[in-house]
């Protein structure tokens, strides 16, 4: 127990003291099998990352409002990237889901929750800002209704920084 | 003085080089401690490091015991990649998803403690053009089984190794693509009856074709192994406007099975093969009770369909439909001996036989919001039949008798969120299922009698409700109450004597509790990044599936957890 404590304490201070929180250059898999990389989204101005599901509910209450975000905010250089955790079971119903809802933003696959894993996605929705420099400025886990005026406030940051 | 020298040298040397790395991760902290003895202590940390073009993860876990599965005391996981233009190299745990995953599909699902991965290395070169991988290693999974010793519902009890070897070529040409994949695995299989392992050899070819278009998408993936097996899988979506109409069919034929020796997986090799994690081909339910009656796919033998329309109703709201059917390719009867053999079969579409073991559902939704956004609902009604298993089919002379055991159930989920002006909201689940299950019997000899069904409940009609009352507060707090209530229990639940919590207690004023499970549960937002969790109660067993794979968690019966998440 005390080896685990010491671990922890080590593990969550040590990254925090000397360590960047820079996002690497993942390559995401779009909806079309074809590919793009988040540093080319990062040169236009911060980005959002959101982790969803098909099958996850708050998931879905959730991105009525992060379409509404990429609408208003994209001109400013803005990004949403949704990508969608679905597995072998429900992978083929991603698009005509995202097309339904009409929805604006880029979608992309992860079914085997690598970039999750990568970007310390937890529970579903996973959110993570990220700024224009690559550095991540905000993450949120799960969503109760009233936390994407918390998600617009960081956003607005984001932006402000960036110009 | 030269020691100090080289300390500090090395020291400056080692802060240097770790302020150019960026590190982030995660830790999760589990606690359980109920009276009836699902105890358990589950410590996890994901470290991620990222310097240049170079990436590594490692996992930590501590389980003392976890949760589910085997108990891991350090290191569990770890890889490191390199990525430079259209190269990729990796070495160590590696998850791989190919195609639809009809030829390799590696899942770390600890939900179920299902872990497919494999550790060794690989190799990738793509572009938007082409795409060449080679993968090789081991491959370790662990199963749970009742034909080998030390049987225990939360510890799996039988491992089998391979050692595997896999490459693809892949081509995206406009809005086509394709590619072709192979895999060669060498099974170590413990065989219990002579102590030793066995040597078992797989051989798998895939090809893949899709299309990806403005009005409609299709994808086809087709998968051979060893001399007999075959597998295929399709699914498409035609659009018109915001509306999408969309089928799905597989046709996995890898071994024939009887009902006696379907599930077994020690005494029989061959057949599918672990990494084939393949599509279900039916929707994967997420409310509490459509998510235990869930169908066990056995990806040996399974033909199947679903056909499914999704579109906006109006403004915010959109209604889904779905069905789907499948069944085995055979029919297997008792000989003389009491020994099963095949008999007949279909191909093309799923049986509705029910000596086929036939499946079906029907499964329709509307969800959206309402009123300027305040009100989120969801309303959704199912219907399902499921042939479980065959227990006999005997055909002697001009007679025939066989049984089964089935499931018939409606099922209706309801949610409803009303969120305030004032970041407050509250949220209410109400399920509500009625479910016959049992073994139907069936005899033209008048001698044998004829009992035509026989409830597995100590009723006829089970009736599951399922309630949750929630409030919380954005983006800090929330609190549940969630009640499951049954009317009657299969009679290998009701032997066991139920340890009643303070909840439970309180609401026997009301309605007789004995077959109630309540629970409470608190999550507050420490930080952005910390999260903790914490409930009182009981948890109702029953069978959990996810990615196909299904199993029995032992019901959590008057306790309590703590759970701990934080990302730095």
């Amino acid at each position: 127990m005390k080896k685990l404590t010491l671990l922890c304490v080590i593990v969550l201070t040590l990254p925090n003291l000397i360590g960047q929180n820079k996002v690497p250059n993942l390559k995401l898999k779009k909806l079309d099998g074809k590919s793009s990389l988040l540093h080319d989204y990062l040169e236009k101005g911060p980005v959002l990352v959101n982790f969803w599901a098909t099958w996850c509910a708050p998931c879905k209450k959730e991105m009525v409002y992060l379409d509404q975000f990429e609408k208003k905010y994209s001109k400013d250089g803005f990004t949403i990237l949704s990508i969608s955790t679905d597995s072998q079971k429900s992978l083929s119903q991603v698009r005509s889901y995202i097309r339904s809802k009409k929805y604006s933003f880029d979608v992309f696959l992860d079914p085997n929750s690598q970039i999750f894993k990568k970007l310390n996605g937890n529970l579903m929705p996973t959110n993570v800002l990220i700024d224009k420099g690559g550095k991540i400025i905000w993450r949120h886990y799960g969503y109760l209704p009233g936390d994407e005026m918390k998600m617009e406030k960081e956003i607005r940051s984001a932006l402000k920084k960036t110009s | 003085m030269n020691f100090l020298r080289c300390f500090l040298s090395n020291l400056l040397l080692v802060t240097v080089g770790l302020t150019q790395i960026s590190f982030s991760g995660n830790a999760y902290i589990g606690y359980g401690k109920s009276e009836n003895d699902f105890n358990f202590s589950e410590d996890r940390i994901d470290l991620n490091a990222h310097w240049k073009n170079w990436n590594g993860w490692m996992q930590l876990e501590f389980g003392n015991p976890p949760e589910l599965g085997r108990n891991v005391k350090g290191l569990r996981k770890l890889r490191l990649e390199y990525s430079k233009d259209s190269y990729t190299i990796k070495l160590g745990d590696l998850y791989e998803f190919w195609g639809r995953g009809l030829l390799l599909n590696m899942v770390d699902d600890q939900s179920i403690d299902l872990d497919t991965g494999l550790r060794g290395g690989l190799v990738n070169w793509s572009n938007n053009r082409f795409q060449f991988e080679l993968l090789g290693g081991t491959h370790e999974i662990w199963r749970l089984s009742n034909q080998v010793t030390d049987f225990d519902n939360r510890i799996p009890n039988y491992g089998i190794e391979n050692t595997v070897f896999a490459g693809l070529a892949g081509l995206n040409y406009n809005q086509w693509s394709g590619g072709f994949q192979f895999l060669k695995a060498v099974e170590d299989h413990p065989n219990p009856g002579t102590k030793q392992s066995d040597t078992i050899n797989h051989q798998m070819y895939s090809f893949i074709l899709s299309y990806f278009g403005e009005s409609s998408d299709f994808n086809i993936e087709l998968v051979n192994k060893d001399v007999d097996g075959l597998g295929m899988y399709g699914d498409g979506n035609i659009y018109f406007g915001t509306w999408s109409f969309g089928y799905s069919y597989k046709n996995y034929h890898f071994a024939d099975l009887s009902p006696f020796s379907r599930w077994d997986f020690v005494n029989h090799t061959g057949g599918a093969f672990t990494l084939q994690q393949m599509p279900t081909v039916y929707k994967e339910h997420n409310t509490n009770l459509l998510g235990k009656i869930t169908h066990q796919m056995d990806f040996n033998d399974e033909l199947g369909f679903h056909i499914r329309a999704e579109g906006p109703l109006f403004d915010e709201t959109m209604l889904s439909i779905h069905y789907y059917q499948s069944s085995r390719h055979n029919e297997w009867v008792m000989n003389d001996n009491w020994e099963w053999q095949k008999k007949g079969g279909v191909n093309g579409f799923p049986s509705t036989n029910p000596l086929y073991n036939p499946f079906k559902e029907f499964f329709t939704e509307i969800n959206g919001y309402a009123f300027l956004n305040r009100v989120y609902f969801m309303i959704g009604f199912a219907s399902t039949k499921d042939v479980i298993d065959i227990y006999s089919n005997h055909v002697y002379g001009d007679f025939k008798s066989y049984n089964y055991e089935f499931l018939e159930a409606q099922t209706i989920p309801t949610h409803f969120t009303y969120r305030f002006n004032n970041a407050f909201s509250v949220d209410i689940l109400f399920e509500y299922q009625e479910k016959k299950k049992g073994v139907n019997s069936f005899s033209n000899n008048p001698a044998m009698g004829n009992i035509p069904f026989t409830s597995i409940f100590l009723k006829d009609k089970q009736i599951n409700r399922f309630v949750s009352f929630g409030l919380a507060k954005s983006p800090k707090w929330s609190a549940t109450l969630s009640m499951d209530y049954s009317n009657t229990e299969e009679w290998i639940v009701v032997a066991d004597d139920r340890k009643h919590n303070a909840i439970e207690k309180a609401l026997n004023n009301l309605w007789d509790t004995s077959l109630t499970w309540a629970n409470f549960e608190f999550v507050y937002n420490l930080s952005e990044k910390t999260r903790l969790t914490l409930s009182y109660g009981s948890l109702r067993g029953g069978v959990y599936c996810s990615n196909g794979v299904c199993r029995y968690i032992q019901p959590f019966e008057n306790g309590y957890k703590l759970g701990i998440i934080s990302s730095f």
